[in-house]
């Protein structure tokens, strides 16, 4: 079916289209489930607008599910962020949530971002430093077939500042990928194993960083910096390939 | 020191002539028999009071500041400070309020005084003890006496006071920051709503505190309606309320859905520390009727980006939230190519490349001024060796490469003097062995001796290898 659709979306983008107007028109009739599947279809052939992510939150908002809800508003609001009807659904969705925590700081679809410039995601970063790292070798090629004596000095000292630079950016921050807890009942313990003590419950919708990941377990970290091991299948992570987290446990309490 | 005759005079006093703006300023007329002797001394006093010691944090005190003067018609006093009116005592711990001021007559001590007020509602901003003052004046005093006009420099300081401010108890969760006596209003611009029609959404709250720190309530989104952040519209006080106010916040409200619906009540939580506890004003519901209006096929614009151009929105009915009604331009996802170290490598491959091919392969052994000193101290001497003359050409070719490498020109000095220099400059065994061979490169050229060619130039390429290189950046000749 995947495969099919894939093929009629390679069409055109009056596949797109289709596929979209069957998500709203089914949204319009409350069939939220068809909505969401056909939204879904649309992530699934790669589309990446935060127009679509917006309407799959809004069906999943209506179908009770807050998780899904607020992970496709966040990743609408982390695609377009100045799309504020997404900003405001969002608001809603996680008022919705058990406990509505807040977003941790530093979660974005990018990531946290290079460690002196918090606020550029570290894919723009590592952009502006590749543009640093090829300018400066510009300026060092211009200075030894072109360039005149008084200039040699200037050109290798802007050179090495701008070498100098590139580094600086490119050092990150504590890597960590944003995402969102779908599942109920979802438990962050001390270790990466069942066994391990419970250390808080996480709320479908509540919104961690995951700093690191081991044999099925990742490391979450929440808005108030509490930290606890969750198993990957309960939470969904922000960024592509926009998976909507596949379940397969009610509860991961042994 | 008396002034030389005694007041016994009616004093009738008006209205002074007007420093200060008319609504901030309150004469009172008055009639006084002053009975006591004005002197220089008794020509100004200060008094500083709280109208409380003990308040809660963020509760308001009022501070009282009086400045008396003698009102006597010989009498002048000259602050020392240019703005006419005086410093007012440190209040560091408290956020200061608005100065109210007023004037009136008294008596003090069986004289008239012209007494100036200054009132400050004052807020304190941490617990523990805060100080206020101590209230400072200084001036100059000059009457007229029986000996004749005098003055005097007076320096006069109240005691600070001290206020104990308390901490709040434990807040709520949903305290809004606001301290006093409060009660919470709302009004809608228009009672006649239309879906996707914004409309103005007034709150206000009225009481006594402070409020500056006051903030706006917030209101809780639901599906039906979105408000914009809230912004502040107005504060003013209540006529004749002793320092209440009313403080006006304006959101904007935009319906989402028709029918009838029930607005929230809103409410604001704050202390009050009269009752010592946390109290919560509430609006009362409030039934909205939300027309559909004229919008044809349910499409409006709402939510538009920064740059003014937003999604098409389709507003829903039965409380659903809107929905984008259509995507200009679907992209799709750009897969992620990991080029790994390539962008890294290639510009200084490029540089590399480009090095090569304009300034030849030599010039890529710039990581080396020995090696490039190496190879030109060699193809120089093997153009000397294949010369016609070819120990004249040696001679010549030494003398420019010591040159170049010493930086001084050798060329018109005769053998002992090159040697002495290059002595100077080299370690001795080297010198001796150049200046050895320019030696006999001379005595070959006057035909003293024939010595081979080859060897001197052997010996040449020996002792030119212990000169430094070219003192030139990255060792890269031009």
């Amino acid at each position: 079916m995947n495969a099919l659709c894939i093929l009629l979306l390679c069409l055109g983008a009056d596949v797109y289209d289709d596929f979209f107007e069957r998500g709203n028109t089914a949204y319009a009739a409350g069939d939220m489930a068809a909505a969401v599947s056909a939204y879904e279809e649309l992530v699934a052939s790669g589309v990446e607008n935060a127009e679509v992510f917006y309407n799959l939150g809004s069906a999943f908002y209506h179908l009770g599910d807050s998780g899904r809800a607020v992970l496709n508003y966040e990743r609408a609001v982390g695609l377009d962020r100045d799309f504020d009807a997404a900003q405001r659904a969002l608001a809603i969705a996680v008022a919705a949530t058990v406990h509505a925590h807040a977003r941790p700081v530093g979660f974005a679809l990018d990531g946290r971002g290079p460690a002196v410039f918090p606020g550029l995601s570290q894919r723009m970063a590592n952009r502006v430093a590749l543009v640093f790292w090829w300018l400066a070798w510009g300026i060092l090629a211009v200075r030894f077939l072109r360039g005149g004596p008084r200039w040699k000095n200037t050109a290798v000292a802007v050179a090495a500042g701008l070498v100098l630079v590139a580094l600086i950016l490119v050092i990150p921050a504590p890597t960590s990928h944003a995402a969102v807890v779908l599942a109920p009942d979802t438990y962050a313990r001390y270790g990466p194993h069942p066994r391990d003590a419970i250390r808080m419950a996480l709320a479908p919708g509540v919104r961690v960083l995951v700093d690191r990941q081991a044999e099925g377990w990742a490391r979450v970290e929440t808005a108030d910096g509490h930290r606890g091991w969750v198993e990957v299948d309960r939470i969904a992570l922000l960024g592509p390939p926009y998976d909507s987290g596949a379940l397969t446990r009610e509860s991961n309490i042994p | 020191m008396v002034i030389g005759f005694t007041l016994m005079v009616l004093l009738a006093v008006g209205p002074a002539p007007g420093m200060l703006p008319a609504e901030a300023r309150s004469v009172h007329v008055a009639q006084v028999q002053p009975t006591g002797t004005p002197t220089l001394d008794s020509a100004v006093y200060l008094d500083a009071s709280v109208d409380r010691n003990d308040v809660y944090l963020g509760e308001s005190l009022t501070l009282s500041l009086e400045y008396w003067e003698l009102n006597f018609r010989g009498l002048r006093v000259q602050p020392h400070i240019k703005s006419g009116r005086p410093v007012f005592p440190d209040t560091e711990g408290f956020y200061a309020g608005q100065v109210r001021e007023e004037q009136r007559d008294a008596t003090r001590g069986g004289l008239l005084y012209r007494v100036t007020t200054y009132r400050q509602e004052l807020f304190p901003a941490r617990a523990g003890t805060l100080r206020v003052g101590p209230w400072n004046w200084t001036g100059t005093v000059r009457g007229h006496t029986a000996a004749g006009a005098q003055s005097r420099d007076l320096d006069i300081s109240t005691s600070p006071i001290e206020v104990q401010v308390r901490p709040l108890p434990e807040p709520p969760s949903t305290f809004s920051g606001a301290v006093g006596e409060f009660e919470i209003t709302l009004e809608f611009e228009s009672r006649e709503l239309s879906r996707g029609v914004p409309e103005g959404l007034f709150i206000d709250v009225t009481g006594q505190g402070n409020p500056h720190t006051l903030q706006a309530p917030p209101v809780a989104p639901a599906p039906w309606f979105s408000v914009g952040a809230p912004k502040e519209e107005e504060v003013r006080l209540v006529e004749g309320g002793q320092g209440r106010f009313v403080k006006r916040f304006r959101y904007t409200f935009m319906p989402l859905g028709a029918g009838e619906f029930m607005f929230p009540p809103l409410a604001l939580t704050y202390f009050s520390p009269a009752e010592g506890r946390y109290k919560v004003s509430r609006t009362a519901a409030v039934e909205l009727t939300i027309e559909a209006g004229d919008l044809k096929d349910t499409l409006v614009v709402i939510g538009a980006g920064g740059g003014g151009a937003g999604p098409n929105m389709l507003v829903m009915d039965e409380g659903r939230l809107p929905l984008v009604a259509g995507v200009a331009d679907f992209r799709l996802r750009r897969k992620q190519v990991n080029l790994g170290l390539l962008p890294i490598l290639l510009p200084p491959l490029l540089f590399l490349v480009a090095l090569a091919l304009l300034r030849g392969p030599a010039a890529l052994r710039w990581w080396s001024a020995r090696t490039q000193h190496h190879d030109h101290v060699e193809a120089r001497l093997a153009a000397a060796g294949s010369a016609a003359r070819p120990l004249d050409s040696l001679d010549k070719v030494l003398r420019e490469i010591l040159s170049e490498r010493l930086g001084r020109d050798l060329a018109a000095l005769s053998v002992p003097e090159i040697r002495a220099y290059i002595a100077s400059k080299l370690d001795g065994e080297g010198a001796t062995a150049i200046a050895a061979v320019l030696q006999a490169c001379a005595a070959s050229r006057y035909g003293q001796r024939q010595a081979d060619s080859a060897d001197l130039i052997h010996r040449a390429r020996l002792a030119l290898s212990g000169l430094p290189p070219a003192p030139k950046w990255w060792g890269l000749t031009r």
